[in-house]
């Protein structure tokens, strides 16, 4: 009797045709020769359907001001593996409200890596742009940062690419795997996927499968990528970005010195504040320009502070309600920098200007009842 | 001397002041009015502020334009025109209609600290 004993479970469902051969070990040759059939009982096990798959698909993080942005991944990665082969599997890029025009994307000034997450799964960048303060200016079209996956590194199934002319199994290395029990180790490639369901997708459009095509589709792999609103952005170490910012600083002290001096001037000859009342009102009204057009260079507001009045007097740093220093009314006071506790101090230096006048009011009121009538000064 | 600087108070300077924080003080009104937190007891306290703010930002220059005009025939002589000099002297024409000059200096501050408050996404943000 013979006995067979599958041991795996990727036998089922199998039938193994072999030749039995019985020989007489010692007589003058008898052989005789059986054909035989074993078939393994049981349903076949689909490899893609079966087995527990780590798929590492990404998403990315929004981009800050500062340039700031992220992409987390489904699944823990080998950080200083995809740092250091970066370039080699994704393209970052721009893509600006002007694409259409020129239908050409724009690369960054740098890309640079910051770090990643305890949990392996969350990679930090810092971009850097050309141009910083063009980018992010309109609200109803975007300026786009993107960060793509090469199409050419992944098979129909999902994993890197593995034929003798174009072999990107190196890239196996960015898989990790991470348990409380055994810590992070380089997990079996086999059972690791990225993206797979775009290559599936990509699988169901090329031949075999789809018999009308005639070339492999590669469509929904050029497609691996994710994008993020750029939005205004303050990158000081631009040399314009920083040049127009200290311009703007010092714009705040000429023009307070411009009503200084017109102050002083209308005093000493004596000829009323009309000119001055006029040119505050004026500058009042201009001050709000940039902050009605939202989007308009908020690292010049220094330049208008001076027009807002009540800002004339705004310090960098918020001396009354500091609890609300982190509070804005909305992100473009946030950029301009205008938290609630300064709105709040500037409200209160009106308020206590207010308290002034009334103050030198009684005083004057008070010299007026003590003074003789009929002398001069009365 | 002392006597003429005293008219001043009566009311040119505190017209003037009032013009001149008019803006800031409504535009602050509104946006604490449109934010509505009201979790703590100071931004309570803030909203009712806002509402005092907001409804005499509306009724002061209405109250100023109303005696201005009630006025008018009597501020035909200067010394009655000087305490109002701060509102009045735009409107020296000898005619009523003048009171516009002013009151669009209050309208086109008010319109703008409601513009200014207006939420990032709203459609008329563009206005």
């Amino acid at each position: 009797m013979i006995s067979f004993r599958p041991s795996s479970k990727w036998y089922a469902n199998t039938t193994y045709s072999f030749r039995l051969v019985l020989q007489e070990s010692d007589g003058p040759g008898v052989k005789f020769s059986y054909p035989m059939d074993v078939h393994v009982t049981g349903t076949t096990y689909d490899f893609y359907k079966e087995e527990n798959f780590t798929d590492y698909t990404f998403e990315m993080g929004a981009l800050d001001r500062y340039g700031n942005t992220s992409i987390t991944w489904s699944n823990p990665i080998n950080y200083p593996f995809l740092r250091d082969n970066w370039d080699a599997m994704f393209d970052v890029y721009i893509k600006n409200v002007t694409i259409r025009e020129h239908n050409q994307t724009m690369p960054l000034l740098s890309w640079e890596h910051t770090g990643v997450s305890d949990d392996n799964k969350t990679m930090h960048f810092r971009a850097r742009f050309h141009d910083p303060y063009m980018l992010g200016l309109l609200t109803k079209k975007s300026d786009r940062l993107y960060i793509h996956f090469k199409y050419d590194l992944l098979d129909f199934d999902g994993h890197f690419k593995r034929e003798s002319y174009d072999d990107k199994t190196y890239f196996e290395g960015m898989y990790l795997n991470c348990t409380d029990e055994y810590g992070c180790v380089k997990p079996n490639a086999t059972l690791s996927r990225v993206f797979p369901t775009a290559c599936a997708t990509d699988k169901e459009k090329s031949p075999p499968d789809n018999k009308d095509a005639q070339f492999i589709s590669t469509k929904e792999r050029e497609k691996l990528y994710k994008k993020k609103r750029i939005d205004i952005q303050f990158d000081f170490e631009n040399t314009e970005m920083m040049y127009m910012r200290k311009f703007a600083e010092k714009t705040y002290w000429y023009l307070c010195g411009v009503v200084v001096f017109q102050y002083l001037m209308l005093a000493m000859r004596n000829i009323g504040f009309l000119p001055l009342w006029t040119l505050i009102e004026y500058m009042q009204l201009c001050a709000f320009i940039p902050l009605y057009n939202f989007r308009m260079i908020p690292y010049l507001y220094d330049a208008f502070k001076p027009f807002l009045v009540s800002h004339l007097v705004l310090t960098d740093e918020a001396r009354l309600l500091k609890e609300f220093e982190n509070d804005y009314f909305n992100i473009n006071y946030d950029y301009f920098g205008l938290n609630i506790a300064k709105l709040a101090q500037a409200l209160a230096l009106v308020t206590i200007l207010g308290g002034i006048i009334i103050f030198i009011n009684i005083v004057i009121f008070a010299a007026w009842m003590v003074t003789p009538r009929d002398t001069k000064v009365g | 001397m002392i006597s003429n600087t005293l008219k001043q108070f009566r009311f040119n300077v505190y017209i003037r002041f009032y013009m001149l924080s008019y803006f800031d003080l409504t535009f602050f009104a509104v946006m604490k009015y449109i934010e509505g937190d009201t979790s703590t007891n100071l931004r309570k306290i803030a909203e009712v502020v806002s509402y005092i703010i907001m409804t005499l930002s509306a009724v002061v220059p209405l109250f100023i334009m109303t005696v201005v005009c009630r006025r008018f025939e009597v501020m035909k002589i200067k010394q009655a025109k000087e305490s109002f000099n701060t509102v009045v002297l735009k409107i020296d024409k000898q005619s009523r209609w003048r009171l516009v000059v002013p009151g669009y200096f209050f309208f086109r501050r008010l319109l703008t600290a409601c513009l200014l408050s207006m939420p990032i996404d709203n459609t008329f943000i563009f206005l």
